[in-house]
């Protein structure tokens, strides 16, 4: 009897022990992943900044500067969608599920805003050549990236909602939120460079 | 296709289980060696097309081709295709194949991923191809614009080009993500991060390099698909665009990538040095650490591919950076002399190439402090010169390191060892081609040949006829090579767990390993070179299971010159 239940305590240790190495290895890949995610915005920044350099002044001659009023807007949205992605996780670690669903729908909502406002900061720039390339290159890559990770966010809810995680287990609920971060963090530099600097 | 799982009780199972290399697999073992079947059939498509040049340049007049627009095509698909479909994921398969299992491990951290970024490989091969079919890249391996733009490139293959080379970049991103997570967090008990084999450091610093630079050929790539498809205006000078954009990020990751093709390279070359030699390596720590100074400094070197482009003040800090490389090459080429020094050296098949790797990287590590020297390359840029120092470093680097790395592990992947008659033939030919290939067109450049052209002065027929014979001797050097691989296969001598007598974890379990790799945790050698010293031989006698402690005065690595060579 003793031995039986001694082991299956190991096998437990064991089943633990794996679990926790694989949480461990999906973090390192996560952050990983930002890594060279991030160097690809960098990339964007450094053509941004090639450009200008072949250019007399940025924006060039005979093109007016954008408008700064509706990306500021959209950018305070998505800083408020990043306070309401950080509750989520909060409230999956607190076991509340309900929480963290109204807190998901909130974060998603104020993303399609975003995202519908970046599509009408795009209708404002008129085609230059140059200038109006680098620009709608940059908003269609973040674009692409808000995108990308309301879908997971989107899945990962409706996992919360069938009762797939726990305050112990939420893998997917803080890679969703963390990614979540990793693209608003994301447009306040791409917002600096296309509109501020 | 079925996957049918052998069992493996036979120490030696026949190579029935082909069709498992053509299906989906989550076992790293397999998709290593998927990895190394579809990029060795790369490079004899790539070595076919070399061919083809090679004959165009017998005679100075054109004699293949009907223009010169189906010679770019050959040399834009010969070097794309060696570099990005032949040693990017060829040497990804070897650290598939090694990685986990040196590091005593089931398989990589991410068995999934790690299928799926093989997986997209196929597809970018077959696009690659499919250039053919829609009037196919013409712009070189480097597509410059306005090469590459729709002017003198309208046809489809630029574009298709262009997918590829995102696929194959996003592949190998996945990759560098895996092995990282893997090497970092996945070391067995009793092996600190100064006792992994010198092949996990270099695939670790390669890996870091691909995270940092392939990010830009994704975006350059973007951006090029986005002027051809869009209409936008990121190279064209007509309309405000930088055609200096595109060489800036370009290079940004082609140099690194230089490195992606050279680390681990490097890394099959300490392995296959020390264990041949008998001798532990000698500077471990040096041999580790001047990777990651490599990949550091690689990163901030690619203004030396433009200085003919470059605003002058530009020059002299890339000129300095790119001289500074030597400073780390040197000391792996000092270490890996030291570790033959005083050894017991086994003429060996992989022996042969990794000395080969030794004498063909020096020359072309020489000829690359030439060309950083500023006023020495606005001399020899795009002069057949170029062509040579580049081949001495891939060819006779990355090239000479994977035959190493092949000779070396098929025991270990097949079950059966290589015949080294057919071994040594292999290598005598290649070696012999090689040098009469490439030799020639230093002097070549030297008198002022440009390279991309199908015609030329017939002043320089006698060297390109010889350089075209040493390619026709490398063709005859594959077919020992894959007679060899067949007989093998088949017929060749059981390999038995440990046929070199190696102290790294992969030579602890039989060849091919089981499945699971490991039936216990397997405890690494303290020291994974201790060749000839007495941890090393008490831990071959008992057939891995018995590691000493480290020895009082530290690792074995750092004093090996004294330690008489006893053999094992
Ligand atoms: C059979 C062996 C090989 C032969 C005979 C060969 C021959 C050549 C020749 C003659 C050229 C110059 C074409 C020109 O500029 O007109 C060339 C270009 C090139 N080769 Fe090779 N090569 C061989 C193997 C390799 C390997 C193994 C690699 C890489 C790992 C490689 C990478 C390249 C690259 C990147 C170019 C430049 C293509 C361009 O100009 O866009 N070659 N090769
Ligand atoms: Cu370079």
């Amino acid at each position: 009897m003793t031995a039986n239940f001694a082991q299956m305590q190991t096998a437990f240790d064991h089943e633990q022990l794996q679990r926790e190495q694989a949480l461990k290895n999906a973090r390192l890949g996560l952050l990983l992943w930002r890594f060279a995610n991030g160097m690809a915005f960098v990339f964007f920044i450094f053509a941004n900044l090639l450009m200008r350099n072949v250019q007399p002044s940025w924006p060039p001659p005979g093109v007016e500067r954008l408008p700064i009023g509706l990306p500021l807007a959209i950018t305070l949205i998505i800083l408020l969608s990043g306070a309401a992605a950080s509750r989520v996780l909060k409230a999956v670690r607190a076991n509340e599920f309900g929480r963290a669903v109204r807190f998901g729908m909130a974060t998603l909502g104020l993303g399609g805003l975003f995202f519908v406002g970046l599509l009408a900061a795009g209708a404002q720039v008129t085609p230059s050549g140059a200038y109006s390339s680098i620009v709608w290159a940059m908003q269609f890559f973040h674009g692409l990236h808000v995108v990308v990770a309301s879908l997971l966010l989107g899945v990962v809810l409706l996992g919360v909602g069938r009762g797939r995680y726990s305050a112990e287990r939420h893998w997917g609920v803080e890679a969703s939120v963390v990614f979540w971060h990793f693209v608003d963090a994301m447009w306040i530099i791409f917002f600096l460079f296309i509109y501020v600097l | 296709m079925a996957t049918t799982v052998q069992p493996r009780t036979a120490a030696v199972p026949k190579p029935r289980g082909i069709a498992k290399y053509f299906a989906w697999s989550i076992d790293h073992k397999v998709i290593g060696i998927q990895y190394i079947g579809l990029s060795f059939f790369f490079f004899l498509f790539g070595g076919l097309l070399a061919e083809l040049i090679r004959i165009e340049l017998l005679t100075p007049a054109a004699s293949l081709m009907v223009d010169g627009g189906a010679y770019n095509t050959l040399f834009t698909m010969h070097g794309t295709i060696m570099i990005f479909l032949f040693v990017v994921p060829m040497l990804a398969g070897f650290g598939n194949y090694l990685v986990p299992l040196m590091l005593g491990q089931k398989d990589m951290a991410f068995p999934w991923l790690n299928a799926f970024a093989f997986w997209m490989l196929p597809p970018a091969g077959l696009i690659m191809l499919a250039g053919w079919l829609v009037g196919p890249a013409q712009a070189g391996w480097t597509s410059y614009f306005p090469l590459s733009g729709p002017q003198f490139s309208p046809f489809d293959g630029q574009t298709l080009w262009a997918i590829s080379l995102h696929l194959i970049g996003a592949s190998s991103i996945l990759g560098a993500v895996n092995f990282i997570v893997t090497i970092l967090n996945m070391r067995p008990p009793g092996m600190s991060i100064w006792q992994m084999p010198l092949f996990v450091w270099a695939t670790l610093a390669t890996s870091i390099i691909i995270l940092v630079a392939t990010p830009f050929l994704a975006g350059g790539l973007t951006l090029m698909l986005l002027d051809r498809l869009a209409g936008t205006s990121f190279f064209s000078p007509a309309t405000g665009g930088d055609p200096l954009l595109w060489q800036n990020v370009f290079w940004f990751y082609s140099h690194p990538a230089v490195y992606i093709m050279v680390l681990p390279a490097m890394g099959i070359l300490s392995e296959v040095l020390s264990v041949h030699a008998r001798k532990p390596v000698f500077g471990y720590r040096f041999i580790a650490l001047s990777s990651l100074a490599i990949g550091f400094l690689g990163c901030i070197v690619w203004g030396h591919h433009m200085f003919t482009s470059l605003a002058s003040w530009a020059r002299i800090p890339f000129m300095l950076t790119t001289m500074l490389i030597a400073v780390p090459t040197g000391v792996k080429m000092f270490s890996w002399i030291g570790t033959l020094w005083g050894g017991k050296i086994r003429f060996t098949s992989a022996m042969l190439f990794a000395l080969g790797f030794l004498s063909m990287f020096v020359l072309g590590g020489i000829t690359g402090v030439f060309l950083a020297s500023v006023p020495v390359d606005i001399h020899l840029h795009d002069t057949y010169f170029v062509v040579a120092h580049f081949h001495f470093v891939l060819f006779g680097g990355s090239v000479f390191a994977i035959f190493a790395g092949l000779y070396h592990w098929f025991p270990k992947m097949s079950g059966r060892m290589l015949n080294e008659r057919l071994g040594k033939i292999h290598f005598a030919l290649t070696y012999v081609g090689f040098f009469l290939t490439f030799f020639p067109m230093h002097f070549l450049g030297l008198e002022g040949m440009p390279r991309r052209i199908y015609t030329y002065d017939p002043k320089y027929e006698a060297l390109n006829a010889l350089s075209t014979i040493g390619a026709l001797i490398m063709a005859v050097a594959v077919v020992p090579f894959l007679v060899n691989v067949a007989v093998s296969l088949v017929a060749g001598k059981p390999a038995g767990k440990n046929p070199w007598r190696a102290l790294t974890l992969e030579w602890t379990v039989s060849s091919p390993p089981p499945e699971h790799n490991f039936d216990e945790p397997p405890i690494p050698a303290s020291d994974p070179y201790g060749y000839g010293t007495p941890e090393g031989a008490a831990y071959l006698a008992s057939g891995g299971k018995v590691a000493l402690p480290v020895s009082a005065h530290g690792h074995a690595h750092d004093q090996p010159i004294e330690r008489p060579a006893t053999g094992d």
